[in-house]
């Protein structure tokens, strides 16, 4: 420090004339400013497939960033002192949804209860990464790092089996990954990681591939059967997976290298399903070509890379690691569900964040945002009474 | 480091930096990847792909075919077609299932007037849906004002599409549509493993969606008056509207014409004719609740007319019918074809037949005098039957000709007494099998009409036992026997139980055949048949309503086979020609049955009335005519249910159908000579 010549004088200034060079709360500008570009770019691209969904899907944005705002303003270190009663709300609200599910009866789910499962395991995600940080932090002290590992894996298990069970395999894989993401910042031997990561990843074989063989089919069994051999696997099984990446990649691959613009049709004429949510990032690619398709995923990467460093200036570690869950929450599903569309992945059922219609889509990644830019602001803060100006 | 003491127990772990370095490189590899696939797609195969994309928007619809016409033996159109709005739901670009597509449903019924659910069950159905792409129908718009609301608001109703397409059009509406039968989208199998149309031989080839005939003369000759549908190349717009043709389309095939031997002329008179009788039997408090007719050339076993009332609009069930719609045409009955499967007794239009059996087994000549008194009684004591001429009359003896003349009914009890036997002896039974009676005409209708009965001691004893298992408790003949309790009530169980049966042959009820009463049953075509044989010399058909058929622009493509004979009965020629001389004298000579109604018409006709009884019924009106003529003679049967005597109701609408026949002017005049 003494080798800056510029820092020298301030040293020795008053904290007080500090004030306007440290604003108390700020916003990322980067992060919001990409965020509200993804926002601008879901409401152009729906408005080619549904004027009605553009539409609420602005209020959904609107009331987001509202939320983003809101929590912005909070320090996020006062969630640390409610980590159980959030857990216990997350497992509850997944279990009940489990419950009136199952009495309603499988297939015939009405429809008020299929909106709110949806609403809690998304949500859920938020509400799991604040839970792990601040167990990890309140625990990593008094235990060794495998058991932390341990853990923090069965705690993270709980939600994740039940959410797979409703059946929303998306987030709990997402759970999953937040969970590697806390433990690796936290700082956990990286042995035991991957030893817990092989077990998961033995474990997944079973369900899916032993599990067909003695006849327990599941869906998300067929699908990555389909996805790996699209002859192994009954026609009517499969169809509607396989039609749906088909489609998606021909849409895509027709929008060149700067889209068809407002004749793209493909999307809009509903020969991709689900052409507004999972798949809207077909849409997007044929309406503007790899140059929108590029310039979408730059803007995920700046989200990520301002994300990353958030984790890295946080003023404590809870921060760090709820950051660092979020990074994981937001490269999972952007990677997943871009890598869905484009036919490099079996078909999961993972929203890409802002892009896709949905209310508790939306709700969901403003509430991370939120906590981020709660984490920026509070590290601008710590870093200004420490009289060094933070450089993120 | 100065740190809050919440911060102090857990620092910032030191490798802290490097292990975000690592997942900035996972992230930077992650996104490397995204990028090159989507490089790979959209730049290095992209062109590729948007060939691909542009072959997929555009879609093959299938276009329906306007189904043949159907035409009456001068050409007349008895069916054709007629373009109509169809709304039609694409299932591909519905909103997803749930609260959207529910909310979608629901303004379109309201728009439409059709109930929600009705909507969403049509569209679900998936034994009959078509493709996801291509429009399952919901209705049809009859007022402009429902279509420029639809068409304004597209963009409300993703999926709802309008069409023009062809549908069935019944020019004379109510007229014959129990004969031309009824168009309804073909059935699927059912969830109770009922097969359904779709699939089985007589609509091979048909889709599923497809409109196709169900009945009478649409379901008989379906095959023929399908067509072959086209198909339209349509490009999908972002709405998910066609945005006009592309390519070429494949018109559809209209199918072919089904030209028939009906005449339309004699058909609608059919039905103002028997409509004229029902109200005259009314104003003479007779109820008159149905009524039919047949109308064929006896020389040929062509059907010239077939008309049943109550009828409908037959374009009821051309543009689909609702559930209350339907309803209440089935619960008229104008669903019963009871010109071919309304089975009654026939009264004293019987009369001939039984002349003719005994005639032929020689119980009487021509010249038998016979009938004197009011009154014929068969056995004595407790066990005596008594049988009266209607109307108490005494006509005194008559011959053959005069007893069918004035329908003396005590000259033919007895011919029913001497054809009985001795109780298993059928000569009257086996005369009038063999003119067609109690089996199917085969006529060319599904089912080719009802068999009816003609009953005998095997007939009635198989009615006996079914009736002793369905009322009584014990084995049956046993006397004392209780009736189930569920029959306990009902007079005739307890008196059917108590002596062992409940109606057993006897001479009585030959004597009952012998005038139409009893068990028999007939339907009017079986009556024309069997007078159509009585006037060819024996020639009983197997009648034929469809002649042949012809492609949509008139060429004749298949004459279809002609009416066959089903049976060849041979009589004494003196003898054939004195039961037709009692005909003539029944219609036209004087004190004959029918005199007052057929006296003055200018040409020769052989008639005879006929009123059957039904217990607690008004009587049921009966008449079947013979008018001969060189190129166009013509046999008909008019019944009129609960329309009294047959001479007041069923011979004035056989006169007007005659007059329309023979371009006479038509008068309705009813007789009232009470002949039972």
């Amino acid at each position: 420090m003494a080798t800056n010549p510029i820092q020298a004088p301030a040293q020795g200034r008053d904290p007080s004339t500090l004030g306007p060079r440290v604003p108390r709360l700020g916003l990322d500008p980067l992060l919001t400013l990409a965020a509200i570009g993804l926002g601008i770019l879901s409401l152009v691209t729906l408005d080619g497939i549904s004027h009605a969904q553009m539409v609420r899907q602005g209020v959904y944005l609107g009331g987001g960033l509202v939320v983003m705002l809101v929590i912005s303003r909070f320090d996020y270190s006062r969630l640390r002192e409610l980590k159980w009663g959030l857990y216990v709300i997350l497992i509850a609200a997944i279990l009940v949804v489990l419950g009136i599910g199952h009495s309603v009866g499988g297939s015939t789910r009405s429809i008020g209860v299929s909106v709110f499962s949806f609403e809690g395991s998304e949500v859920g995600k938020v509400v799991l990464i604040v839970f792990l940080a601040a167990f990890v932090v309140d625990s990593s002290r008094k235990t060794s790092s495998r058991q932390l590992v341990a853990r923090v894996m069965l705690l993270a298990l709980a939600p994740t089996m039940l959410v797979i069970a409703e059946p929303d395999l998306g987030s709990g894989l997402v759970y999953v990954a937040a969970a590697f993401a806390i433990l690796y910042i936290a700082g956990v031997d990286w042995r035991h990681l991957t030893a817990v990561f092989v077990l998961g990843v033995a474990a997944l074989a079973i369900v899916l591939i032993v599990g067909p063989l003695v006849g327990f089919h599941t869906y998300q069994a067929d699908r990555l059967t389909a996805f790996l051999d699209p002859g192994a696997v009954p026609a009517k099984q499969i169809s509607k997976a396989l039609y749906q990446q088909r489609e998606s990649v021909i849409a895509i691959g027709a929008g060149q290298k700067f889209g068809l613009g407002t004749v793209a049709t493909n999307t809009a004429a509903n020969f991709v399903p689900l052409n507004s949510t999972d798949f809207i990032f077909a849409a997007l690619a044929e309406r503007f070509g790899f140059a929108g398709a590029a310039f979408v995923l730059s803007l995920y990467a700046l989200i990520i890379w301002r994300t990353l460093r958030i984790v890295a200036a946080a003023k404590n570690l809870f921060g760090a690691l709820v950051a660092a869950g979020v990074v994981a929450m937001l490269l999972f599903q952007v990677f997943v569900n871009v890598g869905v569309t484009v036919d490099i992945l079996p078909v999961t059922g993972v929203t890409l964040p802002l892009l896709s219609y949905g209310g508790s889509s939306v709700l969901t990644t403003f509430l991370a945002l939120g906590l981020l830019q709660s984490i920026y602001a509070q590290a601008r803060i710590a870093a200004g009474a420490k009289g060094r100006v933070l450089s993120i | 480091m100065i740190e809050a003491p919440l911060q102090r127990r857990a620092p910032l772990p030191p490798q802290l930096t490097r292990r975000v370095g690592v997942l900035s490189v996972v992230t930077l590899a992650l996104f490397g990847i995204l990028a090159f696939r989507l490089w790979y797609l959209q730049v290095l195969t992209g062109p590729q792909n948007a060939q691909e994309a542009t072959a997929n928007v555009v879609q093959n619809i299938p276009t329906p075919a306007p189904r043949g016409n159907i035409l009456d033996a001068g050409g007349n159109l008895l069916a054709t077609y007629r373009n109509a709005t169809q709304v039609a739901i694409v299932k591909d670009d519905l909103p997803a299932r749930g609260p959207l597509r529910e909310a979608l449903y629901k303004r379109l019924g309201h728009v439409l007037g059709i109930g929600w659910r009705t909507i969403r069950a049509t569209v679900d159905d998936q034994q009959v849906a078509p493709p996801g792409y291509a429009p399952t129908a919901i209705t049809y718009i009859s007022s402009d004002r429902e279509l420029a609301y639809l068409a304004e608001r597209k963009r409300y109703y993703p999926g709802v599409v309008e069409r023009s397409v062809p549908v069935r059009y019944y020019p004379q509406r109510d007229i014959g549509s129990i004969v031309l039968g009824q168009v309804g989208q073909i059935t699927g199998p059912s969830p109770n493993g009922v097969r359904g149309e779709l699939g089985t031989p007589a609509f091979s080839g048909v889709a599923a969606g497809s409109i196709v005939g169900q009945a009478g003369l649409e379901a008989q000759y379906q095959p023929y008056l399908q067509g072959i549908p086209g198909q339209d190349k349509v490009e999908i717009n972002s709405s998910g509207y066609p945005t006009g043709a592309q390519g070429s389309p494949i018109p559809p095939t209209q199918g072919d014409q089904l030209g028939t031997s009906l005449n339309l002329g004699l058909e609608r008179e059919g039905y103002v004719a028997m409509r004229e009788a029902m109200s005259a039997a009314r104003a003479i408090h007779n109820p008159a609740t149905a009524a039919s007719f047949v109308a064929m050339n006896p020389m040929t076993g062509r059907i010239y007319g077939l008309g049943s009332l109550p009828t409908y609009d037959a374009n009821a069930f051309a543009t689909g019918v609702s559930t209350s719609a339907y309803r209440q045409i089935l619960d008229s009955g104008s669903l019963n074809d009871r010109a071919i499967n309304g089975q009654y007794p026939t009264g004293s239009t019987f009369k001939p037949i039984t002349a003719l059996a005994a005639l032929s087994a020689g119980v009487i000549t021509p010249q038998t005098l016979a009938g004197a008194g009011t009154t014929y009684t068969v056995g004595s004591g407790a066990a005596a039957q008594s049988f009266r001429n209607s109307g108490g009359a005494n006509y005194g003896n008559k011959d053959l000709v005069g007893a069918l003349a004035v329908s003396e009914d005590t000259y033919f009890y007895p011919l029913g007494k001497a054809l009985n036997g001795d109780g298993t002896d059928l000569a009257l039974q086996n005369q009038a099998r063999s003119l067609g009676l109690g089996s199917s005409p085969g006529v060319d209708l599904p089912g080719g009409g009802d068999a009816g009965v003609v009953p005998d001691y095997r007939y009635v004893a198989a009615v006996n036992k079914a009736d002793w298992a369905q009322f009584c408790q014990g084995p049956q003949g046993t006397i004392g026997a209780r009736p189930k309790p569920a029959y306990a009530t009902k007079q005739l169980a307890i008196n059917g139980c108590a002596q062992g049966q409940f109606d057993y042959w006897t001479v009585g009820q030959n004597i009952q055949l012998a005038t139409g009463q009893g068990f028999l049953l007939a339907t009017p075509l079986q009556m024309a048949v069997a007078y159509s044989a009585i006037f060819n010399g024996g020639t009983v058909w197997s009648p034929k309503i469809a002649t042949q058929i012809l492609s949509p622009s008139g060429q004749v493509v298949q004459q279809l086979p002609p009416p066959a004979v089903a049976d060849k009965v041979s009589w004494n020629a003196a003898d054939r020609a004195a039961v037709i001389a009692g005909l003539r004298a029944a219609a036209q000579g004087a004190g004959g049955t029918s005199d007052a109604v057929f006296g003055n018409f200018p040409r020769p006709v052989y008639g005879k009335t006929g009123t059957a009884q039904h217990a607690g019924q008004k009587d049921q009106s009966w008449y079947v005519a013979y008018a001969p003529d060189a190129k166009r003679p013509i046999v008909i049967a008019v019944t009129i249910e609960q329309g009294g005597f047959g001479a007041a109701a069923a011979a004035p609408a056989v006169r007007l159908m005659l007059s329309q026949w023979f371009g006479i002017k038509k008068q309705f005049i009813a007789g009232t000579n009470p002949d039972l």
